[in-house]
This record gives structure tokens, sequence and C-alpha cells, in this order.
């Protein structure tokens, strides 16, 4: 059938070899040498250790419960956040040339809102209702699981709505309007928009599922033990990075497997989709249940939006120590910001080189999805392990102990989310206006850098904003590479939040937050900016 | 009859046409030419119930069906609708698209009904296939087959050959005249090129600047009458 797109074999300049050829192997190295060298420990534990070897991969029953038990949380993180999130992305979608932008944008904002805030915001709110016994006793919660499934929903809500809106995005307004005129609009949403937007909202749940069930930040907080932490609770009592990888491997064969399977889906809309920007709103017409659904969706984002700043601007203002908190933080926010954009711009140009072998359609394509996705499976804790057995070599130019820890921590985290964004933007840029580039410009130097870069900077800046609030964030890698003497603002919070008096906690949270804000509200404005010069000079994909 | 009633559409500033009126009589082909972006599209669409005028009424056959504050519902207006690109439904093979409009339908009923169809169009042997699996001239009749197969009492054509070289054209064209003939239903059709409203339509209507400048009878060799 005839393709909406006009035909062109890559979507990009070829690059210089030379510039290819150094990139993709620092992405390598940066990932794989760590991986492989636990690999390496892991076969020569097995072979010295044998015995030992083997009573770690036996799962006991209380291993296997809570392996269970973090998959059921994460299952039910997953369905709670797609499910809102296709409620109130629908609204945001149908609201699309409105106000609908404007909440995307902000949801956008708050996706890589650090945990640690989320679960200080909700531990207050929790306290002054009385279900927990204090704020800085969130540990002896007595629904640990519960309230670590309602904080971690409501921490990754922004997520679900722009995966869900982009979903919908992404379907065609033709086939959705011819479908409107055979049928009632319920069943055109359950029949058409629903399972033409489920590649994207596949992916998306699948992916969700992985990050929920490789991150502890949030249950250790609630004192709910869960699968990544007891990684991290065995290498800390051992410190041996083999023991260490053993027990992660049950948690790896599902992670693994949900990534691969995952993948497909998400290759399918960044490879084939038509991101389609026609200004068209469609007036559906839905039933009174799905509606309500949809506000009430909507209505707890807001929330949460709100509840997150008023309760942290309460809580540092009522404080006596506020002063000397931030004075006590200072050489943090300058070692989270330094780590932060250290890992920012060394991400960028190797997600670049990388993204331009995602959207290729070759076969060896295929081995770069595997490469970039699979380090996504990776428990933090596992990251941080490899990290020391590999970076922790002796001689005079060791890496090991200094801030470039941190740095490859949350490069090997953040990298190939950066370059599946800058992938999709890839594939938005229309061939034509490269295709005329080449055509009519001077040199290669000239076109990459006056057509094909001004072209892809939405999606550099979504990456850069994106690898940076991530990395604010950051806490399971982090924590097991920063060197001595040194401390991230998430690293002093989540401490905080242990022993620490809560308006300290507040006046991080509320620092945090004022950063992430500042840094990423700019990363936005200019993708905005470009969005806008794109559509002016015809950027629009056939 | 479709009857438009003073419509004015707008977006933002840009202004589409300003107090338009226009009657489609029952069991006429209509076709509305006009340069690119003179609002013809817009009409149709209007016509559908996929926008709201900004002002004016469309009533059709007698009921009212979009004003500014009133919009009956797309599905419920008794149109089909082909667009310029076929628009098929990737998730569906070609029967499921076509059986798509026919959800209230007796099974036994749908399926006759896409038994003659896929005959009178000649690819019953595609009923399976995915439309990636299908030429674009088979997709856009396989689209035309879903517009008309609920039995429409009018039926709507954006463009509909406008990506198909001309002897699939021709081919398509007559297929439009042979439904025409069987499905005795009324027939707006949208395009930029005369010779192809010539052999369809018995009137011609001329879009220029937001406004019908011309109404031309055309003696449509194929056309209903």
């Amino acid at each position: 059938m005839m393709s909406h797109r006009p035909s062109c074999s890559l979507p990009l300049p070829e690059w210089p070899w030379i510039l290819q050829a150094a990139l993709l192997p620092i992405f390598l190295l940066l990932i794989y040498g760590p991986l492989s060298a636990l690999l390496i420990d892991t076969l020569g534990f097995i072979i010295t250790e044998p015995d030992r070897a083997l009573e770690i991969l036996f799962l006991s029953s209380r291993r296997i419960g809570l392996l269970l038990q973090s998959i059921g949380l994460s299952a039910a993180v997953t369905g709670t956040v797609i499910a809102g999130g296709i409620c109130a992305g629908s609204l945001i979608w149908q609201w699309r040339t409105g106000i609908g932008r404007y909440i995307f944008w902000a949801a956008l904002l708050l996706i890589p809102l650090p945990f640690t805030v989320h679960a200080l915001t909700w531990s207050t709110l929790l306290a002054s209702a009385g279900i927990l016994p204090g704020l800085l006793a969130p540990q002896q919660s007595v629904h640990p699981w519960l309230i670590s499934w309602l904080v971690e929903s409501i921490a990754f809500l922004p997520l679900g709505i722009c995966l869900s809106t982009l979903a919908f995005e992404l379907v065609d307004p033709d086939r959705i309007e011819a479908a409107r005129v055979l049928c009632p609009d319920p069943r055109v949403f359950s029949r058409i928009v629903l399972p033409l937007a489920s590649p994207l909202l596949f992916a998306g749940a699948g992916f969700l599922f992985v990050f929920c069930l490789i991150d502890y930040t949030i249950p250790s907080i609630y004192a709910a033990n869960v699968y990544p932490f007891e990684i991290f609770a065995e290498f800390s009592t051992s410190y041996l990075p083999a023991a260490a990888f053993l027990l992660a491997l049950p948690l790896l064969v599902v992670t693994v497997a949900l990534v691969l399977l995952s993948q497909r889906p998400l290759k399918s809309v960044i490879q084939d989709s038509m991101w389609t920007r026609r200004e068209w709103q469609p007036e559906f017409l839905l039933p009174g249940w799905f509606v309500a659904a949809q506000r009430a969706a909507l209505g707890i984002f807001f929330l949460q939006a709100v509840l997150v700043i008023a309760v942290l601007v309460v809580l540092a203002g009522t404080s006596a120590d506020l002063a000397t908190t931030l004075l006590l933080a200072g050489p943090d926010s300058l070692t989270t910001v330094a780590v932060c954009l250290g890992a920012t711009a060394l991400s960028l140009p190797i997600a670049l080189a990388l993204a331009s072998r995602l959207v290729e359609k070759k076969r060896i394509s295929n081995a770069w999805w595997i490469a970039a996705t699979i380090p996504l499976a990776i428990p933090p804790p596992l990251i941080g392990i490899s990290m020391i057995g590999f970076w922790n070599t002796p001689g005079d130019i060791s890496l090991f102990g200094t801030l470039a820890m941190p740095v490859f921590a949350v490069m090997f985290r953040f990298l190939p989310l950066a370059a599946l964004i800058i992938a999709a933007q890839l594939r938005a840029v229309n061939p034509l206006l490269l295709d005329a580039a080449s055509i009519f410009g001077r040199s290669r130097v000239t076109n990459f850098l006056t057509v094909y870069l001004p072209l892809i900077l939405p999606g550099i800046c979504i990456a850069a904003a994106g690898v940076f609030a991530f990395a604010i964030g950051e806490l399971g890698a982090t924590l097991l590479v920063i060197p001595p003497g040194h401390s991230t603002l998430t690293i002093r919070l989540y401490n905080y939040l242990h022993y620490g008096s809560s308006g300290s906690v507040a006046a991080l949270g509320l620092m945090m937050t004022g950063i992430f804000l500042a840094i990423v509200s700019t990363g936005f404005l200019l993708v905005r900016r470009g969005l806008r010069t794109s559509r002016i000079h015809g950027d629009k994909p056939a | 009859m479709i009857e438009i009633r003073n419509v004015s559409r707008h977006y933002g500033t840009v202004r589409v046409f300003s107090g338009l009126s226009l009657s489609i009589p029952d069991r006429k082909a209509v076709a509305i030419t006009g340069p690119s972006g003179c609002g013809k599209t817009t009409l149709l669409r209007l016509i559908a119930g996929l926008e709201r005028p900004d002002s004016g009424e469309i009533t059709i056959a007698g009921r009212l069906a979009s004003s500014p504050d009133y919009l009956l519902a797309p599905s419920e207006r008794s149109i089909g609708f082909v667009f310029q690109s076929p628009a098929l439904w990737p998730h569906m093979t070609v029967r499921e698209n076509i059986l798509f409009g026919l959800w209230n339908l007796p099974g036994s009923a749908r399926e006759d009904r896409l038994i003659d169809l896929l005959n009178t169009a000649h690819i019953s042997h595609l009923a399976h296939r995915y439309p990636h699996e299908i030429s674009g001239g088979e997709a856009q009749r396989v689209a035309l087959l879903r517009a008309i197969a609920p039995r429409p009492r009018h039926l709507l054509m954006d463009e509909p050959l406008s990506n198909l070289d001309d002897d699939l054209r021709e081919a398509m064209i007559s297929l439009i005249i042979t439904i025409m003939d069987q499905e005795d239903i009324s027939l707006v059709y949208v395009s930029h090129r005369r010779d192809e409203t010539d052999q369809i339509a018995d009137r011609s209507y001329l879009f220029r600047d937001g406004a019908l400048r011309e109404v031309s009878e055309v003696p449509a060799p194929g056309g209903s009458s």
C-alpha cells in the first residue's frame, strides 16, 4: 500500500565514519565493558566456588516470595499508571489544539521529578492523615506495599499521561474520521483508536514495568522489601560482585525478556509511524463513566503537581534550620550539577550516533536495538556493582574514586533513553528536506550544521533535559559509586528521609525541585522554540 | 436532501468561507471543484459532522445536523466518506474493514452484503488480506466499499483518485458510476480535476475565494439522473 512518507533509505546525511567509529565503541565500552567484566568475574566465581554459587542461585521460598511481591507491585503500578494515562491522555489529546498542549508540557516536565521528592510529599500527607506514624518514620508503615503502590503510581502518572497522549497523537486522523462516520464514538475509540495506539502503549507499559521492577527507592523508604534492594544488601554484606549478579539473575531474566518483548512495538513506532502535526480536534462523544474517569485521572495529576510544591514550601518555610540545611547542602548541589551536566554533555553525541543506527532499516540495526535497550533492564545496584569491578583497576590513571564514576553510572542508565528520544526525532524529520539540502547545500558539513542539526534540535533538547532531570533523581547506581567525601542531593535527601529532620528534608526537596524545574523548563522552552521554527520552515511529514 | 444555509468557517483568523448556502438533492451526483485551499474539503467535513460551523446550519433529510451549538454525531447522518488516502485500518483485514460499519446488522445479512460488495468491485480474492498486502488502487476500492457498506443516503468523496495513475483512475470512475446506479444514493464529489467531475457528476459547483462562483449543469454520461 502507498506510503505516507517520502521514501528515503536513510533519513539523515551520512556521518563522517570516523565520528561513528569513535563514538559507538565508547557506548559499548561504557555499558558492555562493566557488564562483561561482571560476567567474567561470575564465571570465575562459579568455577572456584561452585557450591556457594549454587546456593545463591537456588531460589529459596523467601526469595521466590520477594520476587513475586516485586512483580506484583510493578504490575499493579503499571496497570494503574497506564489506565490513568489512557484516561487523562485521551482527554489531553481531545483538547490537543487548546489547553491540552499546555497540560502535556506540564506532564512532560514532571516525569523526571525525583522519587524522593514524591515520597516526601506523600509521607507528609499520609502522616498528617494519621496513616503513617510520622513523617520521618515511614519505615514503620503498617501498609508498606499499599503505600508504595500509591506513591509509585502517582510518581509515574505523568509518564503514563505523556506516553498515552503520544500514542493517540500517532494515530492517523483520517483513519479515525473514516470510522466516525460509520460507528458511534465509543466503538470507534475501543475498536480503532485504542488498537492503533496500542504499539506505543504496550511498549510503554513494558518499559514502565521494568523501571518499577528494578528500582527500590520508594519501596525501601516505606519498608517494602523489593528484589533489587536485596541485590544492594547482598553486595553491601559480602562485597562479592559475582554473588550479587547470581542473586540478580532471576530478576534479570524477567526484565531482559520484557525489554526485548517491548522493543518490537517501540521499534515499529519509531521506524514506521507517521508523526502527524495536523491541526485537528476530535469531538468524541464518549460514555459518561469514561468521561468521569478521564477527569478524575487529570484531577489526580493536577493535585499531585500542586501538592508537591505546596508541601515542600510549607515544610521548608516552617523549618528553623533552613539556612543551615541549604548551606550544608551547598557542596552536594555542586556535585549534583557537575554530575548531571557532565553526563548530559557526554551522552548527547554518543546518543546521536547510536540513534542514527537505530533508525536504519538494516539487519545490523536489530543488534543495535538490543544493545541500546538491554541497559534499561539492568537493576541500578547491579550497574553500580559492575562499574566498581570494571573501573577499579590498579594504575595511575584509574577513574575509580573520581566523579567520573557517577557520571558514567548516569550515562549507563539514561544514555539509551536519550538515544531512543533522538531516534524518534530523526524519524520525524522530513527526508525531502535533507534531499533538498544535499542538492543545494555547499558541503556535507554545512548541510549538517545549517539544515540537519536545526531540524533535530527539539529531540536533542528533550534528550538533554531528560538525561539531566533523570540524573538528578538517580540513586540506585550512584549510591554505590559516588567517591568518598561526596554526595548528591538525592543521596542526602534519601538519607534525611530515614534520619534527618522534616525541615531539612523539605528544604533539600525544594532545592532539588528548583534546580530540576529551572534546567528542565529551559530545555523545554528551547524545544518549543525549535518546534515552532521547524513548523515555520515546513518540517512536516507528507 | 442536504441543505447548507449561511454557513461560515474560520481557522483562527483565516476565513475559509462565509455565508455559504447550497442544496444537494437526493440521488444526484454533485461535484465541487476549485483550486487548492479554497475550502472544498472543509465543506465535506462540515457536512460529515467532523467539524462544527462557526455560524449557519446544515440539515440532512430535514433534520438539523450541525449548527454552532449542535452537532449530530457523524455516524447518525447516514453518510459515507471516502478520503484522499484510503485510511484503511491496518490491524483489520479487507473483510473486517468493510464489515466495520455493519456492526448493527445480524451476521448473515452482514456476510451477504460483504459478498455483494466484493463481487461488485471484483476484489473477492482480497477479502482476507491486510491493507499492507494490497496495492494503492485496491486499497481505494476497499475504502469505497467500506463507505457504502451501511447503505448511506449520501456519499462524500474527497479527491479519492488523486493518488492513482490514469488506468486505475478510469477503473475507479467506472466503479463509482456502477455503485451510484446500484445504491441509489447522492454523491458529493470533491476534486480539482474537471475531467473527473464531468464523468461522474450531474451538477458542478466551482469554489473560489470562499464562495460558490459558478454553477453548471453537466451532461454526465454516467451520472445518475
